[in-house]
């Protein structure tokens, strides 16, 4: 019953933070489509693209969590999800790209602590992952 | 591994984004990114450093860290008080050179809303940021 709640925590502890992150970057699009250019990763043609792409795709994780049964699916695409970022993140820091990260919108964050904060998530999500599986397992042995 | 219904739930949250940000897309002006031929980019040696007023468009943690000697701090974010702090240097007709760090687009921002502000136009953005300036004071 405790696993219950901790994972219904961490799944709105996710949809906030995928809302908060998708609307701070849809409120102003512009200013994001300008940090996602400064990442020097995508051709100039696609950043109009995923300057919409990005935050529309964390809305739909947003939402993902919040569909029942869907934890343990949602977990792993979000942490595939979040390497891609770290792997963004961990370029600017190699090639010495010192921007913002722009995962919130106009809510400054250096590429070092948004580092932190995706290992973070990452860590929610394995959490959340491990839960789910647990209670799959739970699930079966009842039925049997 | 997943069943029919979690497949389906992971290309619609990949895959359906795609559709509104292609159309979307279109509101969002090119030329933004390209600074090929903006003539208010200018390189290094397009400079006599001591002659320029050098304005740090970064965020004032970072200025407080490192910034090129006699810069002013002039960002978006506290952009009244970054006017104040100018007006105690600038002299009317001054080269005004604004930068950031490598790869950063605020300063092509700050130029060119000073531009329109202090209706002048010689006010540039540094192409290369701060680390250009100290590679080549270094050298």
């Amino acid at each position: 019953m405790v696993q219950k709640y901790i994972s219904i925590i961490l799944r709105l502890i996710l949809v906030v933070l995928f809302i908060a992150s998708a609307l701070t970057k849809i409120m102003d699009v512009e200013a994001f489509s300008e940090s996602l250019n400064s990442y020097k990763i995508l051709p100039i043609k696609l950043v109009p693209l995923f300057s919409y792409y990005v935050p529309i795709m964390e809305f739909g994780l947003a939402l993902g969590f919040l569909l029942p049964k869907s934890a343990k699916v949602m977990s792993i695409l979000t942490m595939l999800v979040i390497l891609a970022f770290q792997l963004a993140l961990a370029s600017l820091l190699i090639r010495g790209i010192d921007i913002d990260c722009a995962c919130f919108g106009k809510f400054e964050t250096s590429p070092t602590v948004a580092l932190v904060r995706n290992f973070l998530i990452l860590g929610i999500c394995g959490l959340l992952l491990y839960l789910s599986q647990k209670e799959a397992k739970l699930q079966k042995c009842n039925q049997e | 591994m997943f069943s029919k219904r979690e497949y389906i739930l992971v290309f619609s949250i990949l895959l359906f984004p795609l559709v509104p940000s292609f159309f979307l897309s279109g509101n969002i002006d090119l030329k933004n990114f390209d600074t090929s031929n903006d003539p208010f980019r200018k390189t290094i040696s397009d400079f006599d450093p001591k002659e320029v007023l050098w304005l740090d468009a970064r965020s004032s943690k970072k200025y407080e860290m490192k910034h090129i000697p006699g810069a002013v701090l002039v960002n978006a974010k506290d952009w009244e008080a970054s006017l104040g702090r100018l007006f105690e240097v600038f002299q009317p007709g001054q080269t005004i050179v604004v930068y950031c760090n490598k790869g950063c687009s605020s300063s092509r921002a700050v130029a060119s809303r000073l531009r329109d502000e202090l209706g002048q136009e010689n006010v540039y953005y540094l192409d290369g940021g701060m680390d250009i300036w100290f590679k080549s004071t270094s050298q």
